[in-house]
């Protein structure tokens, strides 16, 4: 998995989010994305799976022009800002769900996920009475299911408590050895620069030297 | 593939909605029936089929007093805020990426507004027919509450079906241009409208049944209705694509459910 940003600038509203960033990461590594609120972290991720496009400049995975030869990357799982499921279903019921549209995963892979990121996966409880870090974990289980070649996670700790922070790191080691490119925004710095192989600063849109 | 999903969450886990529609359709049946006890109408099963559709006739050329149509006005909203609620609340980004294609996330949308339309529809006609056996109304294919040309085809009756598809094609094109409950006040505001003026370009006269020449002299004939159609159709489904192909997606729309 290779992907390239090449001058990939972003304006809304007059105002440049993205500001002529040009990058190349590849496979097999976890970039952390640290930058304060506003830097433009979500947004260059919305960009990278193909949420919203650039205003000039493109993005390239293995090859294939995103918005061009392909609407998102194949093989993608994402987790952006709060996770949004289905409040009357359980966590197994939207997982499953979203398995469908894509990978069509077994009820046993799909449980096993579920365990992985420390939930129940007989848990009978709907989504809308999950705590907040349940409804992460969730999210997490979501964006990992069927290991995909690009996974983006935001803030992914976030109200995750700490074994379940612990089950995060398990994961994304398993998924990094199995060559994933992994692209992690998070405040807490020690946790960022702990799973990260490589961290890039971001600024106003722009990615520090 | 998004179509699987459209159809578990987009219909199945909406049904309920029809079984509301289901009990509007009565409450028109009932009142209907009462009128006709009331004026000793001779009324069969179509009666009750049309009569939610007729509308009132072209105003003013009909020279009949201006009356709101309520029944037809209030069958056409409550599918307009159905078609208003699920799109783009499935616009959550997991769903969107995982299809793959937003084009195809658009179609599935289609596919989807089709069949609730049609099932829509489906259960207009069952409710009635299911209240005139309960009611003892005779199930006859003749129509006798509407003045008609001769014959009427099956392509005039089946012009209201037709309208609402596009109708509901041309909300989900303006979702892409505004948000769903914008659209659906557009949308509300063009049926509203076209109850009062008689033209093919408010091609929302085309689902009345007394708008339409098969039932008026100063109504719209069928063929001009279906091409009327067939426009809007095809400018909606292909402007819709454009713009949704380039639409940013800035928040998870699930959040606004």
């Amino acid at each position: 998995m290779i992907l390239e940003l090449q001058n990939v600038t972003k304006t809304i509203k007059g105002v440049t989010i993205l500001d002529n960033i040009t990058l190349t990461m590849q496979g097999g590594k976890v970039y952390g994305f640290q930058g304060k609120n506003g830097s433009g972290k979500t947004m260059l991720m919305r960009l990278i799976c193909g949420l919203i496009k650039p205003t000039s400049g493109q993005v390239i995975i293995n090859g294939e022009i995103l918005g061009k030869d392909i609407s998102f990357p194949r093989s993608v799982g994402v987790l952006i800002e709060n996770p949004s499921f289905l409040s009357e279903y359980t966590a197994f019921k939207n997982l499953k769900l979203l398995s469908d549209l894509r990978d069509n995963l077994s009820d046993d892979e799909l449980k096993a996920i579920l365990s992985d990121v420390g939930l129940d996966p007989v848990d009978k409880r709907k989504y809308r009475n999950f705590s907040l870090g349940m409804k992460q974990k969730l999210g997490i289980a979501a964006a990992v299911m069927g290991e995909p070649e690009l996974v983006i996670l935001d803030e992914p700790i976030n109200a995750v408590d700490d074994a379940g922070v612990e089950n995060i790191r398990h994961i994304l080691a398993r998924l990094k050895e199995n060559g994933s490119l992994i692209i992690v925004a998070c405040h807490d710095r020690e946790e960022l620069e702990l799973i990260s192989d490589e961290i890039l600063k971001i600024d106003a849109g722009r990615i520090l030297p | 593939m998004y179509f699987k999903y459209d159809l578990k969450v987009g219909f199945l886990r909406d049904l309920p909605k029809f079984l509301i529609f289901a009990g509007i359709v009565l409450v028109a049946n009932i009142s209907l029936y009462r009128n006709a006890e009331l004026f000793s109408l001779n009324l069969g099963s179509l009666d009750y089929i049309l009569y939610l559709e007729k509308s009132i006739a072209p105003f003013p050329q009909s020279g009949e007093e201006f009356r709101f149509p309520v029944v037809w006005y209030l069958i056409q909203l409550y599918l307009t805020w159905i078609i208003g609620r699920y799109p783009f609340s499935s616009v959550c980004e997991s769903v969107l990426i995982y299809g793959g294609s937003r084009q195809r996330w658009y179609l599935s949308k289609v596919t989807w507004i089709a069949l609730t339309v049609l099932t829509y529809y489906f259960v207009m006609i069952i409710t009635s027919l299911a209240f005139c056996l309960v009611a003892g109304v005779p199930i006859s294919w003749e129509i006798n509450l509407l003045e008609h040309a001769d014959e009427i085809s099956v392509a005039t009756l089946l012009l209201p079906i037709a309208t609402s598809f596009v109708t509901c094609v041309f909300q989900l094109f303006l979702m892409t241009l505004t948000t769903p409950i914008i659209s659906f006040f557009l949308v509300a505001a063009l049926s509203a409208a076209s109850t009062y003026i008689t033209s093919p370009l408010l091609f929302t006269n085309c689902s009345q049944l007394l708008k339409l020449s098969a039932f008026s002299e100063y109504g719209i004939g069928s063929g001009e209705g279906y091409l009327t159609l067939a426009t809007v159709l095809l400018v909606s489904l292909a402007a819709g694509l454009i713009i949704f192909n380039r639409r940013d997606i800035l928040k998870s729309q699930r959040d606004e459910e």
